[in-house]
């Protein structure tokens, strides 16, 4: 009986270390994007806005609300644009009496976290449920190219995974030829993502412009991603595998603006009718 | 208590100002990403006792992870070095030193000592948390290129927090 205590004291540490451990690594394995934007959300409840003012002091106070204000500005005039291009679209398609398609709508706000040195980077930007932000909508930079999407929202504050992740899908369409693939991000530099599955036949050239398509989960079509760089084949998959320059620049990303993509709710319900799951 | 508040302070400033307000929002590039905030664990008293001493790890590790929105991958990497920690001090100091109840210092340990150390402290710690993020071979030499930088910027802040913290606690005695 001694004998058993001791050999028990003597394994006590390692046996603690062992629980601990897979408990971590459990819950690293079986974490998703979403749990872990959560985690991310629930970490500025604790902090209170803290980053907001951190972000803050990058900036001169009435430099930056100057810059807000025009800003939102862009925003309104955005959203009034597209209700206008909606309108003259549904004009144009009266006569076949089509499903008026409903207008893009936007939301300006401000990066107050941003990461580009991790494997999975996430934007936490400071807009929330309060200003109507809701989750699966798209992040884009001012000037319009592709940053990001919502993954999580909390009141005040949404998190947003960075193209700069590398669970991060959208679909990419070299424009004028109509070939499209999967853009992913390798996590190999800051400027670069992947555009892969563009059929080999596809005739493509250094410098086309990528831009999303309307296979994109989040995006709406025509969003702007960056020109083709380099391209290789790949020989497994008969097809080209293609390094695309972002247009953005991350690591320099100070406003973005958030758009809802209508039809999103749509796709999201329908795959998970049809999978049973709700897509990454 | 006085000890207590010291190591209060240096959590801090090594994990909350140093590493979440400081590390984490200077974007540089793809491999400028230090833990820092490891000082910490390095520079618990060396006496302390081995389960504390996990469960001090695994609070700072949950700490990181959740506002660094990693799920695990700190808390795995923390624990580690702070379950290995006790052979570190056997290796680098010897195994008299485990019985000593103070903070590791350079004045009490000597620079070179000092130094041997937080390498065998910072280095393993980095190479498990990029390795786990990685978890893959491919592009290794992204992974030891990060945790060198990690490695050189960690050895850097733990000796500052050792200055920092060493000198105020014997100003007060």
């Amino acid at each position: 009986m001694y004998r058993l205590l001791l050999f028990l004291r003597r394994i006590f540490v390692p046996v603690i270390f062992l629980l601990l451990e897979g408990v971590a690594l459990h819950y690293y394995a079986s974490s998703t994007v979403h749990s872990r934007a959560r985690l991310l959300g629930l970490s500025d409840a604790v902090m209170g806005g803290v980053y907001g003012s951190i972000a803050g002091t990058e900036h001169y106070m009435s430099l930056g609300r100057t810059n807000r204000m025009l800003e939102e500005r862009v925003a309104t005039l955005e959203n009034e644009l597209s209700v206008y291009r909606a309108g003259s679209r549904a004009a144009e398609l009266d006569s076949l009496s089509a499903r008026v398609q409903l207008p893009h709508r936007y939301v300006a706000g401000r990066v107050v976290r941003n990461s580009t040195g991790k494997r999975e980077n996430y934007i936490m930007v400071d807009r929330g449920t309060r200003d109507g932000v809701e989750r699966g909508m798209a992040v884009v930079s001012p000037e319009g190219y592709m940053a990001g999407y919502v993954e999580d929202v909390s009141e005040r504050n949404a998190i947003c995974v960075s193209v700069l992740n590398t669970t991060f899908r959208a679909s990419g369409l070299v424009t004028g030829t109509g070939h499209f693939g999967s853009i992913s991000w390798p996590a190999t530099n800051v400027r670069t993502v992947r555009l892969s599955e563009v059929p080999k036949y596809a005739s493509i050239a250094r410098g086309d412009t990528i831009t999303t398509s309307g296979y994109s989960f989040y995006f709406p079509e025509g969003v702007h991603i960056g020109t083709i760089e380099k391209f290789v084949e790949n020989e497994a998959t008969v097809s080209w595998d293609i390094d695309v320059r972002l247009a953005v620049d991350m690591a320099a990303l100070d406003v973005v603006l958030l758009v809802k993509n209508p039809e999103v709710y749509e796709r999201i319900k329908l795959e998970e009718e049809v999978l049973g799951t709700t897509p990454e | 208590m006085r000890g207590f508040l010291t190591y209060v302070g240096l959590f801090l400033v090594a994990v909350v100002v140093m590493q979440l307000f400081v590390f984490d929002s200077v974007r540089v590039s793809i491999w400028f990403n230090p833990l820092v905030y490891i000082a910490f664990v390095a520079l618990l008293p060396m006496n302390m006792k081995p389960v504390a001493l996990l469960l001090l790890g695994f609070v700072t590790g949950a700490f990181m992870d959740m506002f660094e929105g990693t799920a695990g991958l700190h808390t795995a990497a923390t624990l580690f070095v702070a379950y290995a920690r006790r052979w570190m001090i056997v290796v680098t100091l010897g195994r008299e030193t485990l019985q000593e109840p103070a903070m590791p210092s350079i004045k009490s340990l000597g620079g070179g000592r000092f130094l041997r150390y937080i390498v065998f402290v910072v280095v393993p710690h980095g190479l498990v948390y990029f390795s786990l993020e990685a978890l893959t071979w491919t592009n290794y030499g992204l992974v030891l290129l990060k945790s060198a930088v990690s490695a050189l910027f960690s050895l850097l802040a733990v000796w500052a927090a050792a200055l920092l913290f060493t000198v105020r606690t014997q100003k007060k005695v």
